[in-house]
């Protein structure tokens, strides 16, 4: 595995590998070679073949690389071996079109309702941060909370969105194909 | 525990790392913490799973355009809140709207907030009233207290199984993140049933003895605590600020000693990455890589600084200022010899001998001289046979035994 560089935050990280993994995260790969947990086991065991010195220098880099390295490189086999298939062509040019679907108005409809199954204070405080951009410090004292709750709703939140989402959304974004 | 337990506790745990390292630059991030996240990235697959699952709701929340129309109108929160100002102002928790002015969005306005600051004060104060009593509405926690001359083995719900002496109480609070158990007085022997993803905390006095799969005896003596390991191996944190399990459970679990958490925002949003807190807290608590605590605010992380860890064959006793001595080599089965009911003694005073004896008995000894109660005894007896003790102190000494009835023995000395 190559140095990473060590100023990148774990969401920085992500953003940057990001492209081929959401792939596999909203389920609209051109070809559906594997889901999530296929990807994640694939991860896991190679996470266990590097010595534990050397992933915990920068474990952050580490686990959404292998991610990408792992979703990009099923995406390519799928790819070459379905690629005769006329069908999978269309869906192989839709597949760089993924920013623009995640605008899409239904995609945004329906974060919007998964974030309405938050409680009121939850909801408040993933909108200041996400919206307003204050961080979960300058949160606290602006609701009147301690940070320990601000980071326990963030952490509520992101558990209550996960499950939310996950299945939801990829209807959505299926259904915004049509 | 079926896959869905399993799978909702990794999507709680990615949420508790992602909330502490998400958006956190390396520098910041302490080697514990990348330590610590390394070891739960390896404990399962599934904790990959929900890492990346969890950073895509990130992603996706940072997409979101539609925020002006999410709705955090303030009668929602005022049902959570009773203001304790008598003529209440509209709470605006948000600091955002005083009107009903849903959909529009308001430039941010902090000068409102400082009007309002009267108002969230009353409101955090209210709160902690509401969590307070909620707290013990939801008090799930079960207590299993002992008796004089009454002991106990008790199978909790996570196939742990306790020996409680007599006159012991625990308070047994077992979570998501956590199996909690709070030593309230008196001393027990943990068999801990394995559960890596639920640590195992006893807190006793102001020490938290951590575990996974383990046979440890904790016990509350003088004003000390004494760890004691028979198999396995635990981690002792002394002087822990004492969260109650229910603040931990679910909570950061991982967090430790610091009130405030810099949390910086996220990058896109602003560059409102703010310097760690690294100065005032050289020893930010991690997220137990066993939530884990969640549950584990405040000392149950493991690799918290000034955890000591133990294992077999040895003891620490934490005295009450919160000093530990250095870890002992010990015969556990001598150290832990009460928990098969025998007692064992090393030059111990006859006073505390009868103290011993008489948490044990419903006959009570009662050593009726000073010079008496100074003598020391060594040997192990049984717990539930007084008589012997009374013949090996008559063996050695001068004394004279008056019975009174079932309830009580006089050892005096013989004039």
């Amino acid at each position: 595995m190559t140095t990473v560089p060590a100023h990148k935050s774990l969401s920085e990280w992500f953003r940057r590998w990001r492209s081929p993994l959401r792939k596999f995260l909203v389920g609209r790969g051109a070809v559906r070679v594997a889901d999530l947990d296929d990807i994640a086991q694939e991860v896991f065991l190679r996470l266990l073949r590097y010595e534990s010195a050397e992933v915990v220098q920068h474990p952050q880099a580490y686990i959404f690389k292998m991610a990408a390295n792992v979703a990009a490189e099923w995406a390519i086999r799928s790819r070459h071996r379905l690629a005769h298939e006329p069908r999978w062509l269309s869906t192989l040019v839709a597949q760089d079109t993924i920013e623009e679907t995640f605008d899409n108005q239904v995609v945004q409809r329906e974060i919007k309702r998964a974030i309405g199954m938050l409680t009121a204070r939850e909801r408040a405080i993933v909108k200041l941060h996400f919206e307003e951009g204050l961080s979960k410090a300058e949160i606290a004292p602006r609701l009147g909370l301690s940070p320990r709750v601000v980071r326990r709703d963030f952490e509520t939140s992101y558990s209550k969105l996960r499950r939310e989402l996950a299945l939801k959304l990829t209807g959505a974004l299926d259904h915004g194909r049509e | 525990m079926d896959a869905n337990d399993r799978r909702a506790r990794a999507t709680d745990e990615a949420a508790q790392w992602w909330t502490r390292l998400g958006t956190k630059a390396p520098a910041d991030v302490s080697e514990t913490d990348r330590q610590e996240f390394t070891q739960w990235l390896r404990e399962s697959p599934l904790h990959v799973a929900e890492l990346l699952q969890i950073a895509h709701v990130h992603d996706t929340l940072e997409r979101f355009k539609l925020w002006g129309e999410i709705s955090v109108s303030t009668e929602e929160i005022d049902t959570n809140v009773i203001p304790l100002n008598p003529n209440p102002q509209p709470l605006c928790a948000l600091g955002e709207r005083e009107g009903p002015a849903q959909g529009e969005s308001e430039p941010s306005n902090r000068t409102k907030v400082r009007s309002t600051k009267r108002v969230f004060l009353a409101a955090s104060v209210s709160l902690i009233a509401i969590a307070a009593g909620w707290l013990a509405l939801r008090s799930s926690a079960t207590t299993i207290e002992t008796d004089r001359a009454e002991r106990r083995e008790v199978v909790l719900n996570d196939g742990s199984v306790v020996n409680l002496e007599p006159e012991t109480a625990l308070r047994v609070n077992f979570g998501k993140l956590q199996r909690y158990v709070i030593l309230a007085r008196g001393r027990a022997l943990f068999h801990v049933a394995k559960d890596s993803v639920r640590p195992f905390i006893v807190h006793a006095g102001d020490t938290n003895v951590r575990a996974v799969g383990t046979i440890f005896g904790v016990e509350q003596k003088n004003q000390n605590i004494i760890v004691t390991v028979s198999e396995g191996k635990v981690g002792v944190v002394p002087s822990v600020a004492l969260a109650s399990p229910e603040q931990s459970e679910g909570s950061a679990q991982r967090e430790g000693a610091s009130p405030t958490d810099p949390s910086p925002g996220t990058d896109t949003a602003s560059n409102s990455e703010k310097p760690s807190n690294a100065a005032k807290n050289p020893h930010p608590r991690p997220l137990s890589s066993h939530a884990q605590t969640g549950d584990s605010e405040n000392g149950i992380a493991s690799g918290q600084p000034g955890e000591v860890f133990l294992t077999a064959d040895q003891q620490i006793t934490v005295r009450q200022s919160g000093d530990a001595t250095p870890v002992q080599n010990v015969d556990s089965s001598r150290a832990l010899a009460w928990s098969k009911g025998r007692l064992v003694f090393d030059s111990t005073p006859l006073s505390d001998v009868a103290d011993e004896f008489n948490r044990y008995n419903r006959v009570q000894l009662l050593i009726n001289s000073p010079d008496l109660a100074r003598r020391t005894v060594s040997g192990v007896f049984r717990a539930s046979d007084p008589e012997t003790l009374i013949d090996f102190i008559g063996a050695g000494a001068h004394v004279v035994v008056t019975r009174h009835g079932n309830e009580e023995i006089v050892i005096s000395p013989r004039p």
